[in-house]
């Protein structure tokens, strides 16, 4: 598995206080927001400055593009991997 | 009605002297006292001094996703509210005298370090948040009123509450919680507020009655002094230093 799947299914934990959840029970493929994993509108704007601060990546706040890039786990990580200054 | 400047005012004007409640149920929650049986014997044993330190509660009633959000004091506040039913027209009065301090002292110190503010930490440090996430997760769609009075919280609280229940609710939960404060703060406070969370739940009747005495008291009421009074069988309590009064009717 891409490292930084992994990495980030411990930043989503970890910043979202997802308790009692694995990077196991993360599927990278799901939806992140709403439907699978059902993270809502304020953890968009936790996990987009946990991202910032870790990644050192900047966010359009509310653009279709960042929509897509926030779609999963896996689409975070493609992102992450072509976009990262740090 | 209204308190204002020290006075309560009916809806047209008219001072009000006293306000009657009925006081249907108490739950109370602190680290080292989770039952009510444990609140009873604090009581009874005179109020011995509490330890500031101590686990959250689990708040086994809420869902996950929304409970992740709350912190310690926000966690102390939902155990008891869960410990009522969901009532649509039982309003909320949630009165802390610093909130989520601990959690606020944290945005301040990472605003200050970083510029980049945690966004869940910011929406959960907005006072009437806790009762917010309550009514969300319970879907009890009550109304919140959330206060905080420095030392005369727990005064303030009780006014709302009973203003409210003479303004015809038929039921007020009202909801005290605090806890200690970060250790940048504490040079400056009081004496150390051990961490609780307490809920009267006020009706009409005539249990007790709020009334201005003329009193001498030493320092104005907290919460726990107020249940303590509620547990014993004291007659009254004196609520602040300027003479409102906390009393039983005959």
């Amino acid at each position: 598995m891409d490292p930084l799947i992994a990495e980030i299914k411990v930043l989503i934990i970890e910043s979202l206080n997802l308790e009692e959840m694995t990077p196991d029970d993360i599927d990278a493929d799901a939806p992140l927001f709403v439907d699978g994993l059902g993270l809502d509108s304020i953890d968009a704007l936790e996990l987009g400055v946990a991202l910032q601060k870790k990644y050192g990546l900047s966010f359009a706040a509310d653009s279709e593009e960042t929509r897509r890039h926030f779609a999963s786990v896996s689409a975070l990580a493609a992102f992450v991997g072509s976009h990262r200054t740090k | 009605m209204v308190y204002d400047r020290g006075a309560i005012l009916g809806m047209d004007g008219s001072v009000v002297n006293a306000l009657h409640f009925g006081l249907e149920s108490w739950a109370a929650w602190a680290p080292d006292l989770t039952s009510a049986q444990d609140w009873q014997d604090w009581a009874a044993q005179g109020a011995p001094a509490r330890s500031l330190d101590g686990a959250e509660p689990g708040v086994a009633g809420m869902p996950p996703m929304l409970r992740r959000r709350a912190q310690r004091l926000g966690r102390m506040a939902l155990e008891v509210l869960y410990q009522s039913e969901a009532d649509h027209a039982a309003s909320i009065v949630f009165a802390s005298r610093f909130g989520e301090i601990q959690q606020s002292t944290g945005l301040l110190r990472e605003l200050a370090r970083s510029h980049a503010v945690s966004p869940q930490a910011f929406s959960m440090s907005v006072h009437n948040a806790v009762a917010g996430l309550y009514t969300i997760a319970r879907k009890d769609a009550a109304r919140v009123m959330a206060l905080a009075a420095g030392t005369q919280t727990a005064q303030a609280g009780l006014f709302e509450a009973a203003m409210q229940v003479a303004d015809g609710a038929p039921r007020v939960r009202l909801v005290f919680c605090d806890e200690p404060l970060p250790a940048l703060y504490r040079p400056f406070a009081e004496p150390e507020t051990p961490p609780f969370a307490i809920m009267l739940t006020l009706v009409p009747g005539d249990d007790y009655v709020l009334s201005w005495q003329e009193a001498e008291a030493a320092r104005d009421a907290n919460a726990q002094d107020v249940l303590r009074f509620v547990l014993s069988d004291a007659s009254r309590v004196s609520l602040t230093t300027s003479g409102w009064v906390m009393a039983r009717c005959a």
